[in-house]
């Protein structure tokens, strides 16, 4: 199959990163100490390269290579989601990562690669692609949790990171053996399996009663509920969020979202319309499960890092509300509703700022050796350093839901689908419930900030070259104030992107 | 000039909350001076709604109308009548009063008077949004201001005080945004637009059911805030800590939210509903009248008093606004700018007293008349026009409360009677221990009087108090058209819902 110029275009952001990131590591052997601070802003300017060509791409929705991957408007919304939240880290992770004496080219050759891994499964239109940027992400952030390798739980986390992901990666890959299984029991589509690509679409044209086939979709939601850290696949969060380093921490909660999610609903639209009751009905029973679990949970933890892996779950759960929303709420002849489609595109990119922002505080204010564990270490923040403060205090109204905040229209999307619907209504409820439930622990750590007065002991300072920092953060608050205040332009998008996938049908 | 009135009064407060945030946090003079300086021109800005109001007119007036979130039917509208400008009057006005009494505020003050005019146009916005999910969002953006407000410059006991306020009010408010969100849907006009909304379930109205579960659902979220018996408990303990200004705006301009709540949104939405559940919530309200007086007479703590008395006094607003009769709800929404300008001016006093002592027990003074006389004449004053004597504001309130409501039913109007009695006794028998009687503690003989800011906070509180209390025709003609315009649709609706019933 001869690859053409046109397949290149349409890879583009994919490339750019991935060239970003080997120029990162090349550099990394040639240049001195000094220079080495030179190595966030070559990332940035892949990311940069990339968003461009992302925003060449808009509204062509074209296929390449054969259809193996797919840049539509949904993939370059949710791309430029994972771009602007890795550029977002990286600018951030540079005052924590000179002092861990991390700072070499891997480790934002990592990031990079990790974030072409989620453009690459926002785009992948097979079954291989799906699982090859599943693999470039998750192989990826398996180093970043542990690359603070004197740190114990680093390693630690690593270790169980990895060992997790590859248990569910076994079983996407159980059920991806299933999928094509019942791709080539189908008699009348001999020509569907002459290549080692098994197109999502292709899927929706096997009877809904093929065993095999329900058997690979129940697995694939299995290693997806995984990747998204849905209950009761989630154990590995607190984990992996308390050992890795903070500026990975808030990097991974965003982007894996926003990749996994892209194959989500490419899978839900494209290849299993036709069951759309049968996984609307069990995600909205891990929806439930998980908003109930994770912000329970996150009630009782005292370590700011496990307390926002615990609210990352909770947020799956909200995000998977939508999911199953449109699914419950579809017309019953394989389209689902797109309203809550668009909702679920819009909290993705809603939640990736915010989080990122969050960790960024974290990791602004910690050093390796020192992290800034518990969310005592927050006590008086808001007089020594209040912009710091303020810019956290924006960021737990935005993920406990409070306008005029980004994660309030976002709330605000999924659950008014939720509420439309008879069959969904519960889950509304429940979500809402649960979003009481976390507005207390948001605001325990705000409670810390201002009312509380400093501890004894270390003071979490912040080190001279914190202008990279302070602008990405800066970059952050304003995003998570714009999406609350003029939400109009990204919905559209959400909106346009999630049409223009409908239209396949 | 044909400038959009509102829209100004939201962002000027914002404007100067930016401005001050660049000002060094040292420079204490220049951010008192800038605060004061911002929320009087906020509050010159806000006189063309009294002037160029049209008086006689039930409609809404000021209206402005952009799209937000188009897609959605979210718009941005606003607007104010008879019920809301003199809420948003009474917001502004308090602002400026509000800044006077944190002048003595070292710690942080920048954050502090940046968070002050937040919450002012959050409050603005909350009065004069027209848009259900606007309203929402006005709404649910006072609370962390006033959060802070509390939890940072608040008492000793601050951060539970804080922590209380916060959590009762989002757990009120959270049914609400889903009854918000269900009402979309069931109005089918695709739009947030409360009007709309009412217009439309006028016509296909919402089955009972999910009708009384959505007006429970924004009575919880309003009766929280009025605050209404038995979800009180959260208002003694958040005025006790609260700064003085805290308090001020607390009592003034806070609580009004879930009276003005449910006038413009519960009740024209849900008129059956509203008469349904009428009965418990004039029990409450009669419980709170009650319950609220009989505690004041047990406290020690001045702040504490007031505060119970405010739930007494809300108690009252609720009672004439249910009673669906023009004297009632207009004597309703008079007795809530009555309550924010005789609350605050008690308020204000209190925190007279405590910065010159640090205490607010009431043992720790009596006879104080002798040594502050300025003060003393200002207090009784004040307490007057509390307990509703003649002349004064507070008595053409309660008046036309007890009369319309007695025109509603007679026993919740008898009932509540006996607050107004035990209004004037715990009222004056704190009058009567602070003031009057011999002086107690040597520490109070050399209290100096009240000075020329405290006078500056005092007067406007004063001069309303009067006004009210003698011209409340300039007051009630602004208000009458939109409450009969009010009162005629849930007599409609109830007219409407019975003729559903009789046939059967």
């Amino acid at each position: 199959m001869p690859v053409t110029a046109h397949d290149v275009l349409l890879l583009s952001p994919f490339l750019a990163i991935l060239g970003a990131a080997a120029l990162a590591v090349a550099a990394d052997l040639f240049i001195g100490r000094l220079e080495r601070a030179a190595l966030p802003f070559l990332s940035v300017a892949g990311l940069g390269a990339a968003a461009m060509a992302f925003v060449n791409l808009w509204g062509r929705n074209e296929e390449a290579f054969a259809g193996a991957i797919r840049t539509d408007d949904l993939s370059i919304v949710l791309g430029l989601t994972a771009v602007g939240a890795t550029a977002i880290s990286v600018l951030m992770s540079a005052t924590y990562v000179r002092p861990a004496a991390v700072d070499f080219g891997e480790f934002y050759g990592l990031m990079l690669t990790a974030c072409a891994g989620a453009v690459l499964l926002a785009q992948a239109n097979d079954l291989m692609m799906v699982f090859l940027g599943i693999e470039i992400l998750s192989i990826s952030i398996y180093c970043l949790t542990g690359i603070t390798r004197d740190r114990e739980k680093s390693a630690e986390a690593a270790m169980k990171y990895f060992i997790m992901g590859a248990f569910s990666t076994g079983f996407l890959l159980f059920g991806f053996a299933f999928l094509y299984g019942a791709a080539a029991s189908q008699p009348a589509s001999p020509g569907a399996l002459s290549s080692a690509c098994l197109r999502l679409d292709s899927l929706a044209a096997i009877p809904a009663d093929n065993p095999l086939l329900l058997a690979g979709l129940a697995l694939f939601l299995v290693g997806f509920s995984f990747k998204l850290g849905a209950v009761p696949f989630h154990a590995w969060t607190p984990d992996a969020y308390e050992g890795a380093p903070a500026p990975v921490t808030g990097f991974m909660s965003a982007v894996v979202k926003a990749g996994a999610v892209g194959a989500l609903l490419r899978a839900a639209t494209i290849a299993f319309p036709h069951l759309a009751y049968e996984w609307g009905t069990l995600l909205a029973l891990l929806a439930a499960a998980t908003m109930i679990v994770g912000n329970l949970f996150a009630l009782a933890q005292t370590n700011l890092k496990r307390l926002l892996a615990y609210s990352s779950i909770g947020h799956t759960g909200y995000i998977l509300v939508g999911v199953a929303t449109s699914a419950l709420a579809s017309d019953g002849a394989g389209r689902l509703q797109p309203e809550s489609l668009t909702a679920v595109v819009f909290y993705v990119a809603a939640y990736a700022v915010t989080t990122v922002g969050s960790f960024g505080i974290i990791s602004l204010l910690s050093r390796p050796g020192a992290e800034l564990e518990d969310v005592s270490h927050f006590a008086g923040l808001a007089s020594r350093r209040p912009l710091a403060a303020a810019a956290m205090t924006l960021f737990m109204a935005s993920l406990a839901g409070i306008p005029p905040t980004a994660g309030f229209i976002g709330k605000f999307l999924i659950f008014k689908e939720a509420v439309s619907s008879p069959e969904t209504l519960w889950l509304a409820l429940i979500g809402i419930a649960t979003s009481m439930l976390s507005a207390y622990y948001y605001l325990k750590i705000v409670v810390a900030m201002y009312m509380r007065a400093p501890e004894k002991g270390e003071e979490f300072g912040l080190t001279s070259e914190r202008w990279g920092a302070g602008f990405a953060l800066a970059l952050s608050a304003a995003g998570t104030v714009l999406l609350g205040v003029v939400p109009m332009r990204l919905i559209e998008w959400s909106a346009a992107a999630i049409r223009e996938l409908g239209h396949l049908l | 000039m044909n400038y959009p009135v509102l829209t100004t009064l939201i962002l000027a407060p914002l404007a100067g909350a930016a401005l001050l945030a660049f000002l060094p946090r040292e420079n204490r003079k220049e951010l008192r001076l800038g605060a004061l300086f911002v929320t009087v021109f906020v509050f010159l800005l806000s006189i063309p709604l009294w002037t160029r109001f049209r008086t006689g007119s039930a409609e809404m007036q000021f209206v402005e109308s952009r799209a937000w979130i188009p897609a959605l039917g979210v718009t941005y509208k606003l607007g104010v009548d008879g019920i809301s400008v003199l809420l948003v009057l009474l917001t502004t006005l308090l602002m400026p009063v509000c800044v006077l009494a944190s002048w003595n505020i070292t710690d942080r003050a920048r954050e502090y008077f940046a968070s002050f005019l937040v919450l002012e146009s959050a409050m603005i916005g909350a009065f004069s949004a027209l848009d259900l999910l606007l309203f929402y969002v006005f709404w649910e953006a006072m609370l962390i201001p006033m959060l802070l407000l509390i939890g940072v410059w608040g008492g000793p006991r601050r951060v539970y005080a804080a922590l209380k306020f916060f959590l009762y009010t989002v757990v009120g408010s959270l049914p609400m945004f889903i009854a918000i969100l269900y009402l979309y849907f069931a109005a089918g006009v695709n739009s947030f637009d409360a009007e709309k909304i009412s217009a439309a379930l006028q016509t296909s109205p919402l089955e009972s059911g999910p009708a009384r579960l959505c007006f429970l659902a924004f009575a919880l979220a309003f009766a929280v805030k009025v605050p209404l018996f038995p979800l009180h408990t959260w208002l003694p303990d958040a005025h006790v800590e609260a700064p003085t200004a805290g308090s001020v705006i607390l009592a003034g301009v806070l609580l009004k939210m879930g009276t003005y709540g449910f006038l413009r949104f519960a009740v024209p939405l849900f008129p059956d509903a509203a008469a349904h559940y009428l009965p418990w919530i004039v029990a409450l309200a009669v419980i709170g009248i009650i319950y609220g007086s009989l505690m004041c007479l047990a406290q020690e703590d001045m702040k504490k008093l007031i505060a119970y008395s405010s739930v007494a006094h809300l108690g009252f607003v609720v009672l004439g606004m249910f009673s669906f009769t023009e004297m009632g709800v207009s004597g309703a929404v008079l007795q809530m700018v009555n309550h924010g300008v005789s609350t605050g001016a008690l308020f204000l006093c209190v925190g007279v007293l405590y910065e010159r002592r640090h205490t607010r027990l009431l043992d720790d003074f009596g006879g104080i008349a002798k040594i502050m006389p300025g003060f003393a004449v200002v207090l009784v004053l004040v307490t007057l026009s509390s307990i509703g004597l003649p002349g004064t504001n507070g008595f053409v309130g309660e008046f036309l409360i007890l009369l319309g409501s007695f025109e509603a039913s007679k026993w919740p109007a008898i009932l509540a009677a006996t607050g107004v009695v035990l209004g004037a006794a715990y009222m004056l028998w704190m009058v009567q221990k602070v003031l009057f009687g011999k002086i107690l503690h040597e520490e109070n003989e050399h209290l100096g009087d009240m000075h020329g800011r405290e006078w500056a906070a005092l007067v406007p509180l004063l001069f309303l108090v009067f006004a009210i209390g003698l011209f409340p025709n300039a007051f009630l003609s602004r208000v009458a058209p939109s409450v009969r315009k009010l009162n005629s649709q849930v007599h409609e609706a109830l007219l409407k819902s019975r003729a559903v019933e009789e046939p059967r």
